[in-house]
């Protein structure tokens, strides 16, 4: 979880052009409407491809790691209850096809999130006239790593004192609640100053174009083959 | 440091704390630009409390404060939120939790907007961040958090400095950096309080000391060196055992994304041993632990553990299960009799009740090596263990330590606290991914 979406920063594709992203954003979204097979392969591949190349290989494992959870899942699903007699019938070339598909689904999701730039929305909702909140999206990059990392090491101390993972979950919320504790403490007058310029971004002219034309490809193949 | 011209900082506290609570009072002090206080004193002294009664923070607390308090005029308990953040710079013990951006650009710029004032991100590179502009703020070494947050404090114009525990965390290196930043701070006509269980550390700057004790000033005047408690930290005696209970041979590991933080480090830990593993900030102490605990698994060469490890991490609250010590030690062990004589021999007696949030970070590590201890454990991994103790309860937790390797607990500590280097077998140092034993502790 924490590779797929919260190992870097502001770089790479979080630096396309707000307006390239919400027309990439777009394009996957009607193409997964059409919801043609051929073009959700191109769309993982495309996705793996462009997460291994800008985002780090680390993001195309996790990502594939992670999405293949849901998606082993119900092709697992769907086949073991076709084979119980219940219908449709699954072969087992379908499972592997529903696998596909919902692996395409949920990294092409995790791409998504994962373009999604925290200091790009506080900067709208300041410009939103919402300043007070802008410091909400932030707060969760920078939290949510940390809460990932106490869940880890918790069940991690959990392991090695042999017990099971359900009672693990309790130190994990208890120190993260410390934490959120901590931050209000340590940025008190802070948290009551809502910030008055926006903050400086970055764009980046050559992943815009390479964004732009993975959809337009996408968008090509789904309307024309 | 020279003094001039009207107080900076202005307290006058005939009664603040909490309802039915602690408290401090009769404090009456005053700093004006260019000068340092550093306050001293046990746990539970009150040096937390003032610092929160000083920025204001006690009424999130719900405190009260019978007295006045003024921070470059200004009223912290009256002023708007902005003009206070603009006043005051406030370092936590743990800088991270000072920080709600979550690239270093990003906070840069929002706590400069925060205090109204438009930021030049080039001016990071002052500080040694400009390359790290882009960077999560997540995963940083606890000196770059206090550069940042140091960044943030001077380029916003802070009068006022209220610094706890700035060392703890931090490498040799990167202590004497802070302590000149804090230096240049004063020499522009700024003000700071210190909270320091190594008040030592600051003398060059020749600051006020102030040592308090049950919430009011024991002593406050010109620094003296002679009034400074010093630790007691016992002598261990060489280890009793002979059987090697942890070894890593030739062991390398590297994250995602980047170089390798631990090449071909070795280590034999005897039964009854106790380690020390100290180098600079975000030089794979943590790792290494975490590899010889198993919870990370080296890309090359291998470790043979001979029995039972645990690992208590910098946040000793992740170690629990159960919310109180006595069902944390209850459930370690079936052996009622053991508990009772752990407990006595460790003395947190007193502790078995109180809920872990109220326990401080020195009596969770306390309990937590108890615990150990009735789980049989062979091999004990502890991370920065002395993080924030004042002088008794290191010498505390470090009896404890003693009397676990007596018990024939093999135990592993990274730590940049040279108040422990007494008690350790053998001595490790990591840099640059290299493991040296350096010198033997006793």
């Amino acid at each position: 979880m924490y590779r797929a979406l919260f190992l870097k920063g502001e770089g790479s594709i979080r630096s396309v052009y707000s307006t390239a992203k919400l027309t990439y954003t777009v394009i996957i979204v009607l193409s997964i409407i059409i919801g043609r097979d051929k073009a959700l392969l191109i769309l993982l591949l495309a996705h793996v491809l462009m997460g291994a190349l800008f985002i780090g290989r680390e993001w195309a494992s996790a990502s594939i790691i992670l999405s293949s959870i849901p998606a082993g899942w119900y092709a697992l699903t769907a086949y073991t209850v076709s084979l119980l007699g219940i219908p449709p019938y699954v072969s087992l070339v379908d499972a592997l096809m529903i696998y596909a598909r919902v692996l395409s689904y949920s990294i092409t999701i995790l791409f998504i999130a994962y373009m999604v730039s925290p200091v790009r929305l506080a900067n709208i909702l300041i410009k939103m006239g919402k300043p007070g909140s802008s410091i909400m999206p932030l707060l969760t990059w920078r939290l949510m790593p940390l809460g990932l990392k106490f869940m880890r090491e918790s069940m991690m101390i959990g392991s090695l004192k042999g017990e099971p993972a359900s009672k693990r979950l309790a130190p994990a919320l208890a120190a993260l609640l410390e934490a959120g504790g901590k931050t209000l403490h340590a940025n008190y007058h802070r948290l009551g100053s809502p910030p008055i310029h926006a903050l400086p971004v970055r764009n980046n002219v050559k992943y815009t174009v390479v964004i732009l034309s993975v959809g337009a490809a996408v968008l090509i193949i789904q309307l024309v083959f | 440091m020279s003094s001039s011209n009207e107080p900076l900082i202005k307290v006058d506290i005939i009664k603040a704390g909490y309802p039915n609570g602690f408290s401090i009072s009769n404090i009456k002090l005053e700093l004006g630009p260019g000068q340092l206080l550093v306050v001293t004193g046990p746990s539970g002294s009150g040096k937390t409390t003032l610092v929160k009664t000083i920025s204001g923070l006690l009424k999130l607390d719900n405190g009260y404060i019978d007295g006045k308090i003024s921070i470059a005029g200004k009223d912290p308990y009256k002023e708007d939120s902005r003009i206070l953040y603009g006043l005051i710079g406030y370092i936590p013990q743990e800088p991270w939790y000072g920080i709600i951006g979550y690239t270093v650009g990003s906070e840069y710029c929002l706590a400069l907007s925060q205090a109204g004032v438009k930021c030049l991100e080039e001016n990071l590179d002052e500080y040694g961040l400009g390359e790290l502009l882009d960077h999560v703020t997540y995963g940083l070494s606890a000196g770059q958090y206090q550069r940042l947050l140091w960044a943030t404090s001077i380029d916003r114009g802070v009068k006022a400095l209220l610094i706890d525990e700035p060392l703890v965390y931090i490498d040799k290196y990167s202590k004497n950096k802070f302590i000149n930043t804090v230096r240049e701070h004063l020499e522009k006509g700024g003000s700071a309080i210190v909270i320091d269980h190594e008040p030592l550390a600051w003398s060059s700057l020749e600051p006020k000391l102030m040592i308090m004790s049950r919430g009011v000033i024991e002593y406050l005047g010109p620094f003296k060196r002679e009034l400074i408690p010093e630790p007691g930290i016992p002598v261990k005696k060489a280890s009793i055992y002979d059987e090697t209970i942890l070894e890593a041979r030739r062991i390398s590991y590297h994250y995602p994304a980047s170089r390798f933080i631990i090449r071909g480090a070795s280590l034999t830990l005897r039964r009854g041993e106790i380690i020390g593993l100290t180098g600079p900030n975000g030089s794979g102490k943590t790792t290494l632990l975490k590899i010889l605990a198993g919870l990370l698994k080296p890309d090359k060469g291998v470790v043979v553990r001979n029995g039972r490890t645990l690992y208590i991490p910098e946040e000793p609250l992740l170690y629990y299960t159960h919310p109180t010590p006595r069902e944390e030690l209850e459930n370690s062990t079936s052996d009622k009799e053991l508990v009772r004589e752990v407990v006595e021999l460790f003395g947190i007696g007193d502790l078995l009740d109180e809920p872990l949030a109220k326990l401080s970070s020195g009596e969770r590590r306390r309990v937590a090596v108890a615990s150990a201890i009735l789980r049989k454990t062979d091999v004990l991994l502890l991370d920065e263990p002395s993080a924030g103790l004042d002088p008794y309860s290191l010498s505390v937790l470090a009896e404890t330590l003693v009397e676990a390797s007596s018990r024939g607990v093999g135990i592993v500590v990274a730590t940049h606290d040279p108040r422990l280097m007494g008690l350790f077998d053998k001595v490790y140092v990591i840099d640059g991914g290299v493991l040296k034993r350096v010198l033997s502790g006793h």
